[in-house]
């Protein structure tokens, strides 16, 4: 796990996300963009590409739901594994992004103490399996 | 002669000076001198001559005038021995007189046989002695000659009849006596009497022929007919039996008043050439029958003219007249286009050539003059010359257009069915004789919810409801089963499970003989027409009622009761309007008076009368003449009436009208009488009067016999015996009231007559008639007088009378019949003896009477006006040979006279009388009358024969060979005959130059031996065959020959054209496949044709074919019916025509045979042969069958079906309509034809329709249509129509097929339903709309609230955490941050919470069933760690699996339990317990507990309770009980929880008791 890219629009978030991610591992480089819009094109012109995607649902331009289904499209691009990373914890959210591939579920938690912990679950998590991932 | 006697010098002859001669000589000789007749006297007994001049041609040339004044003896010396002793008796007073008497005189030079009648009488000297004999003489000798050359005409003239075989007759009309030749007895089986009754003769005539015989009898013997009577009858001797056809031919003679006297003619025996004749109308009705049996025409061409000949038959196949003139461009103008260049091609010689010359071709024909299109089959043979040029094509045509027709019509006979079935809106099935479906329509598959018809049968049974399946079935079976109609009721269900009422009705089917062969059923929804059709049904009852009523008065009346509309047209006629029009009600309702033959003057009248009763609204009333269709011109006595409606305006007229003929008609009689009499009477020159009924009441007078009676006008009205009371005595009234009784009518002449004239009475003289007048019955009514006064005439009767002079005794004496008229009555005042003889009277009878009182017989004969015309002129008038009928011996007999009247003069030289001298010449004019009479005989056969007659004399070169023959005598026949004009005194080869020697040769061998020749030849020269009879008239040496003739040739072309016809037949009926036969009745024998043979199956060389062979064929069960008619056709002598099968002979192959066939009879009138033709029809009869099993098939259904259904043709002109048509519209059939269904419709669609319809024809698309059609009771009611188009092969269309439903309660109905519907839609709408803005913005809100509000929040939670991790504050800083933290966290469960409120709506809710412990476990995994930090215990049991939402009823409980735990009671831990059962929803006090049955469940905790009040309010959003701060809750998990129970159909309640504890109770329920 080298590379990661965190897509929200909420610039809080992706400072503490970050944060986080550097006293989690300072090795592993994380990008972003605050819209799925964004991150298709980056992506798309992308020399290395991301091991793992975290997305947030609810953005402008293009959310995460639209990302999710565009980015299966793109040949280049769909075998990334991508997790949701949300405030929702909305039932039919979840049920919406287990079908359109997304490998978990992180709702934003209101402690940054649970966040490491879910973080640090989610990264030493194996992805190859293509199964869907249960945090706890 | 007198100046003759005057110059003789008497003095020299024994008489001497005449001074000297005796007074009756020298009367006798003045009388002598002036009479006409031959008379001479012979004086003294020297004979001395005087004679007149009639007397001097008997004396030739060599005796005068020598004679006068010489001795008889000298003059008549050569047959003096034989006069002599009678002069001698004469002069001794005995008269003498011989009729015919001969005597060899010699008179002109030579000796010659004379004959006379001749009478000597003696003249008597003053004194009575003989001094002289008068001689009157009559020669006779030409006549005597004539009666000698006529006896020789007539025996060769018998000799002729005889040769020819005639029998000859004679009819005396007079006495109806008949006479006849033995011949005609002989044939007549007559007896041999001269003369017989002409019953007599007519007996013998065949019975059928008697009163034809009789009529053309008495036609012949009408003036006006002119005498003509031929004949054809047959006679059968009564002895022998023999029969014999005869012609006879006669002519009826009249006399110059017209009158008839005898019918005379021939009797030529044409046995022979009828029974040719009848045989050849034998063949010539056998090919008829061949012919129109077949329904062939034949034609002949022949190329080389171009002329083309056609039967009438053959003329009608082309549309042609049968008079009309054909060729071959007519021929090709009749073809039909499409067909014609095909037909030139086949037609040409080279292929038919290759064909040996046969051709059998089939086209269609268009009507020259019909237009009409029909098929044709032509067959045909050609015939060609040795360059194999067509001579002439013969054959027949055959009209194979029903065939033709038949094809197209039996397929589309089943697809017009199959539409309409399909196409109408009810259900239809047609099932066989087992009761297996065979067809169900389309209608019928929807209703079930199938898509094809398989297993149809099964479906039948489960759609129909339960408890009508078995009533049905009964009905169903016992029809099948009786095959019968049958109808049910039964509820049906449809495809979206809803039971329908349908009403069946089936009908059974059967085969055209009469076999089973299943039901058609057809079913109507009636669902919502059950209830209408009762009220409708009930209706109808009372109208029918009325009509009855009305009916049976207006019915049996003999008035005219009718009713019209306001155009006139006749909506009502009572049955004698009916009758009296010879119309059924069908025929003459609905038509305006033209229409009803009423003549246009008498409708344009009534037209009139009803256009004024529109304006005025009175009844008008007239008087009628017009034409009765039995009873001939009536007169009517009428009113017209106006029928008023509601607004009291015309809407009709009635009429009645009184049959017042008898009494108009006697009135107009009697006026007509009145006018002709007063018109006669008042016309009439003569005195005239008319006294009416018994008393004799003066109805008219006119002005002459009112001067008669001296009266005045005031005559009229009184009776006859007022006017003229003076006439009772003279016997008048008696000859009135005679006149009145008897009906006699009274004449009487010269009567006198007194009549009282102002008080004076006066003579008159009168003829006067009495005339009964009759009515039109023959009732005596009146009388007619009509006078004429006659009384100057009778003053002036009172003459003068004259003294007669002595000639009296001259007269006396003569030796002719002499008498003396007197005066202008001609009375008898002198006649002696010869004439009393003449008049058949004595002296006594006659004498000194008128003459024609004494001598009555006479009157009337023509003489009053001569005798008459001498006594006014003074002109004598001499007549010969007058007939004239005189008393003879008791009997009145004609008799003929010559006479002579003279006038007699008095003194004074005034005629006062008449001389009048006859001679009975009876007997010598009665021998004239008969050589007439013979000679008209003669002449009479002479003329009529039919056979040509002549006489030629042959003329021999000098080596006694014939070379030519002079025509010396020919009759009228002879022209028509030999074809050769006025034969008479020219030769044959003068007439027919270039005749054939062998005529020569034959008629001279007769003239040289003498012995007669018949034989039949044909003189090429003048194109006729003749058949001859040829004899030698007189003796040895005669070259004269009679030759009688008879022109055969036209029997000849006839015996050739039989022959011609016969091998006609046979190609027309072998072409056609008709079989001929003919069946001798007697023998049994049977002749078949080749062809006839084969069709049954025989071998076409076999012979011996009897009777049998032919009827063991026939099926029996056809025989019997075959037969039957045939022997009506041998009873009424007609033509039959039967169909039968027959097993043939040889395969035994079922074929039908139409045999067409008329018996012979012979004379007797008995059955002799039976003969026709058969046809094999099988092929025909299947075709026909197949379109009838179909046709009959669709009538029957279209018949049985509720709908109205039609069919059109592609330009919607409807042509038929099924029976329920009629019975809804009430028109008939007429009335509907072409556009009629217009008639029908509301007028304010109408124009609507006839646009949409017009545009809808022209596609080729099934289409509907909603329109208003008018009942026969006149209510408009809406119905359905669904049209379908049928096309043909090409995919044009032929025609529609059409039903109309009527869906006026369904229309009604559903368009109240479809504006309620669409009120309701657009309400739903709008809300719908309101609605979705609502949950748009509510979602939006939603959306906001889950995530953006949310954000903040927890944010400020998570920097705040941070900070307080990351620093070291104060403790009372700390706590401000922890607050912070805490409101945060409070805010974010708020709003958590109140999107779970909003989320748990009852839409999209997925119900299944959950088991309550599963839910209440996951529940408690939930709450593991407020369980687990407050040690409480959950305790569930026996929770029930109940069918709901699996998310909302886990939130349910987790809420429910965290409740419990949340308020708890801090020193005690936290008990929760969850029980479930069933409680009946009716001991459920709660206003929401209306289900069955409820599960309710319970969740009962130990926490703080709650006081009662707030039982309900707890489940309020928002609404809690405690602080914040004492217990956490946001207060929304109780409102979310009621939310939830109410999504699931219950309701919860909760209890509690303030620190003992709650329970919450759920009901839901329990389906």
């Amino acid at each position: 796990m080298n590379k990661l890219f965190l897509i929200d629009d909420d610039e809080d978030d992706l400072f503490l996300f970050n944060d986080l991610i550097e006293s989690i591992n300072p090795t592993l480089h994380c990008d972003t963009a605050t819209n799925g819009r964004i991150a298709l094109d980056k992506l798309k012109v992308s020399t290395s590409l991301p091991d793992l995607i975290f997305l947030d649902l609810n953005m402008p331009v293009m959310n995460g739901f639209d990302f999710l289904i565009r980015i299966k499209s793109e040949n280049a691009l769909s075998k990334i594994p991508i997790g949701i990373y949300s405030t929702s914890n909305i039932v039919n959210d979840i049920e919406l992004a287990k079908k359109l591939g997304a490998r978990f579920f992180l709702t934003k938690p209101n402690d940054l103490q649970v966040l490491q912990k879910k973080l640090q679950q989610i990264l030493s998590a194996d992805f190859t399996t293509g199964e869907y991932i249960s945090i706890t | 002669m007198g100046a003759l006697i005057r110059a003789k010098d008497w003095g020299n002859t024994p008489l001497g000076d005449p001074g000297t001669w005796p007074q009756s000589l020298r009367t006798m000789i003045s009388v002598m001198l002036d009479n006409p007749f031959a008379m001479y006297i012979a004086w003294g007994k020297e004979y001395t001559q005087i004679y007149n001049n009639a007397y001097r041609p008997i004396l030739g040339i060599t005796k005068h005038p020598e004679a006068l004044g010489i001795s008889t003896r000298e003059t008549f010396k050569e047959i003096w021995q034989i006069i002599g002793p009678m002069f001698e008796g004469v002069m001794n007073g005995q008269a003498v007189g011989f009729p015919d008497f001969m005597l060899p005189l010699n008179r002109n030079g030579f000796e010659e046989n004379c004959y006379f009648d001749f009478s000597y009488s003696p003249i008597r000297k003053e004194d009575g002695a003989v001094g002289g004999v008068l001689v009157t003489v009559v020669e006779t000798t030409n006549k005597k000659l004539a009666e000698d050359e006529l006896k020789e005409g007539k025996e060769q003239l018998e000799f002729a009849i005889e040769a020819a075989e005639l029998a000859t007759w004679d009819y005396n009309p007079v006495t109806n006596k008949f006479s006849s030749n033995d011949r005609l007895k002989e044939w007549f089986g007559l007896k041999d009497e001269h003369e017989i009754d002409l019953q007599q003769a007519i007996n013998s005539i065949a019975t059928k022929d008697q009163d034809r015989v009789a009529r053309a009898i008495q036609h012949s013997l009408q003036y006006s007919s002119g005498g003509k009577y031929d004949i054809e009858f047959t006679i059968i001797n009564p002895v022998t039996s023999q029969q014999r056809i005869v012609r006879t031919r006669g002519k009826a003679w009249f006399n110059e008043n017209k009158i008839r006297y005898r019918l005379n003619g021939t009797v030529q025996d044409i046995t022979e050439q009828a029974v040719a004749r009848i045989k050849l109308e034998k063949n010539e009705e056998q090919l008829r029958i061949a012919l129109e049996g077949g329904e062939l025409g034949t034609f002949d061409f022949f190329p080389a003219e171009g002329k083309l000949l056609w039967s009438a038959k053959t003329k009608e196949l082309f549309g042609l007249p049968p008079d009309a003139d054909v060729n071959m461009e007519i021929y090709m103008q009749a073809l039909h286009p499409d067909d014609r260049h095909t037909l030139q091609a086949i037609a040409q010689p080279k292929i038919v050539l290759q064909n040996r010359g046969l051709y059998d071709l089939e086209y269609r024909t268009i009507g020259i003059a019909d237009g009409r299109l029909r098929w044709v089959r032509s067959k045909g043979i050609a015939t060609y010359d040795v360059n194999d040029n067509p001579v002439r094509f013969t054959g027949v045509v055959q009209d194979i257009t029903k065939r033709k027709e038949a094809e197209v019509a039996s397929k589309e006979s089943e697809e017009r069915f199959r539409s309409l079935a399909n196409d109408m809106a009810a259900f239809v099935f047609i099932g066989d004789a087992d009761t297996n479906v065979e067809f169900v329509n389309r209608q019928w598959l929807e209703f079930v919810g199938l898509k094809s018809e398989e297993g149809i049968g099964k479906a039948w049974a489960t759609v129909t409801h339960p408890d009508d399946v078995a009533p049905m079935t009964v009905i169903y079976n016992d029809a099948v089963t009786n095959q019968k109609q049958y109808e049910f009721e039964i509820r049906q269900q449809n495809t979206s499970g809803e039971y329908c009422w349908v009403l069946w009705k089936g009908v059974p089917r059967f085969t055209k003989e009469g076999t089973f062969s299943g039901m058609i059923g057809v079913g109507i929804d009636i669902t919502d027409r059950k209830k209408a059709g009762e009220a409708l049904h009930n209706q109808q009852a009372e109208t029918e009622k009325l009509q009855r009523l009305y009916e049976a008065v207006t019915g049996n009346t003999p008035d005219l009761i009718y009713i019209f509309d306001l155009n006139y047209r006749f909506t009502y006629a009572n049955p004698a309007l009916l009758s009296m029009w010879g119309k059924t009600w069908e025929e003459a309702i609905g038509k305006n008076l033209l229409e009803n033959g009423y003549e246009p003057w008498h409708a344009g009248m009534h037209e009139r009368e009803i256009d004024e009763i529109i304006l005025t609204k009175k009844p008008i009333r007239g008087t009628v003449s017009f034409p009765h269709a039995e009873l001939g011109k009536r007169t009517y006595d009428y009113i017209f009436s106006p029928v008023l409606n509601n607004d009291g305006s015309v809407e009709a007229i009635a009429g009645t009208a009184r049959d017042i003929t008898e009494i108009s008609r006697a009135e107009e009689e009697l006026l007509k009488r009145e006018q002709q009499m007063r018109a006669m009477v008042e016309t009439a020159p003569f005195p005239i009067g008319v006294y009416i009924g018994k008393e004799m009441t003066v109805q008219f007078a006119n002005q002459s016999i009112l001067d008669i009676w001296g009266k005045g006008n005031d005559v009229f009205g009184k009776s006859f015996n007022q006017i003229l009371p003076e006439l009772d005595y003279q016997e008048i009234f008696k000859q009135l009231d005679s006149v009145y009784a008897t009906g006699i009518p009274y004449h009487a002449k010269n009567q006198q007559i007194e009549i009282v004239t102002d008080g004076e009475t006066t003579s008159f003289y009168f003829n006067y008639s009495f005339t009964p007048l009759a009515d039109g019955d023959g009732k005596i009514y009146g009388v007619m007088n009509t006078a004429a006064d006659v009384t100057d005439l009778n003053l002036a009767k009172l003459a003068v009378q004259k003294s007669e002079e002595n000639l009296r005794n001259t007269i006396l004496q003569a030796p002719v019949a002499m008498c003396i008229f007197k005066g202008e009555n001609f009375i008898v005042d002198l006649a002696n003896d010869r004439m009393f003889e003449l008049w058949g009277k004595t002296a006594s009878e006659v004498m000194h009477k008128p003459i024609f009182e004494g001598l009555p017989e006479a009157k009337d004969q023509g003489f009053e006006a001569i005798i008459q015309g001498v006594y006014t002129t003074g002109k004598t008038f001499s007549a010969d040979g007058v007939p004239i009928t005189l008393p003879r011996n008791g009997a009145l007999e004609q008799v003929y006279v010559n006479f002579v009247y003279e006038p007699y003069r008095d003194a004074d030289d005034i005629i006062s009388g008449l001389l009048a001298v006859a001679i009975d010449v009876t007997a010598q004019l009665t021998a004239s009358k008969k050589i007439e009479e013979s000679e008209e005989k003669y002449r009479g056969i002479f003329e009529t024969i039919d056979q040509g007659f002549c006489i030629i004399e042959m003329i021999f070169d000098s080596a006694n060979t014939p070379v030519d023959y002079l025509f010396i005598e020919a009759n009228p026949k002879f022209e028509k005959q030999a074809g050769t004009v006025n034969p008479v005194g020219k030769t044959i080869k003068v007439l027919v130059p270039n005749i054939e020697e062998r005529w020569f040769q034959i008629y001279g061998k007769v003239a040289l031996s003498g012995e007669a020749i018949r034989f039949i030849d044909r003189s090429e020269e003048l194109d006729r065959w003749f058949e001859v009879y040829a004899y030698r008239l007189e003796d040895e040496g005669s070259n004269k020959v009679a030759v009688l003739f008879t022109d055969i040739t036209k029997q000849k072309k006839s015996q050739e054209a039989i022959e011609k016809m016969a091998s006609h037949l046979k190609l027309s009926t072998d072409s056609a496949n008709v079989g001929t036969w003919s069946l001798k009745l007697q023998t049994q024998e049977l002749e078949w044709s080749d062809l006839h043979k084969k069709m049954w199956g025989y071998d076409e060389h076999r012979t011996n074919l009897n009777f049998e062979d032919w009827y063991k064929l026939i099926l029996p069960e056809d025989k019997e019916k075959a037969f039957k008619k045939i022997e009506e056709a041998k009873v009424n002598s007609i033509v039959y025509d039967v169909d039968y099968r027959i097993h043939r002979v040889n395969d035994g192959a079922l074929r039908c045979i139409r045999s067409v066939g008329k018996y012979y009879y012979n004379d007797k009138g008995e059955a002799e042969t039976l003969t026709g033709i058969s046809v094999d029809i099988t092929e025909q009869k299947e075709a026909e069958e197949k379109i009838a099993a179909s046709e009959n098939q669709f009538r029957t259904f279209a018949d049985s079906i509720q709908n109205l259904a039609w069919i059109a043709n592609d330009d919607g002109k409807i042509y038929w309509y099924n029976r329920q048509w009629y019975d809804y519209t009430g028109k008939t059939l007429e009335e509907m034809e072409g556009f009629g269904w217009q008639k029908v419709h509301h007028p304010d669609h109408i124009k609507n329709i006839i646009e949409v319809t017009t545009e809808l024809w022209r596609k080729d698309e099934p289409f509907e249509l909603t329109f208003p059609l008018r009942r026969h009771d006149g209510e408009y009611r809406w119905f359905l129509t669904r049209a379908y188009p049928i096309k043909d092969a090409n995919g044009k269309i032929e025609r529609w097929i059409g039903t109309n439903t009527d869906i006026t309660e369904q229309k009604s109905f559903s368009e109240a339903l479809e504006e309620k519907v669409k009120e309701r839609t657009r309400e739903l709408h709008e809300k719908n709309l309101q609605l979705e803005h609502t949950n748009a913005e509510l979602n939006s809100f939603t959306y906001v609230a889950s995530h953006d509000l949310q954000e903040p929040l927890r944010k400020i939670q998570l920097f705040g955490k941070q900070i307080l991790s990351a620093e070291k504050f104060s403790g009372r800083t700390e706590d401000y941050f922890n607050r912070i933290i805490a409101a945060g966290e409070r805010m974010q469960n708020l709003i958590i919470s109140l999107l779970d409120f909003s989320r748990t709506s009852a839409t999209e809710l997925i119900f299944k069933p959950c088991d309550l412990n599963a839910i209440v476990d996951e529940s408690k995994d939930d709450l593991q760690l407020n369980i687990i930090e407050k040690q409480a215990v959950v305790e569930y049991k026996n929770l029930p699996t109940i069918n709901a939402s699996h998310i909302q009823l886990s939130q349910l409980f987790t809420n429910l339990i965290d409740n419990a735990i949340k308020y708890s009671r801090p020193e005690i831990k936290p008990q929760v317990r969850i029980t479930a059962s069933i409680v009946e929803g009716k001991k459920i006090e709660h206003p929401s507990a209306n289900q069955k049955d409820y599960h309710a469940i319970r969740i009962a905790d130990n926490g703080i309770g709650f006081e009662k009040e707030y039982a309900t309010k707890i489940f309020e959003i928002f609404q809690r009980l405690h602080g914040k701060n004492e217990y956490s809750g946001t207060g929304i998990g109780l409102a979310i929880v009621k939310k939830i129970v109410t999504n699931h159909n219950g309701f919860i309640v909760a209890e509690g008791i303030p620190g003992i504890g709650s329970t919450f109770t759920i009901y839901i329920p329990a389906t």
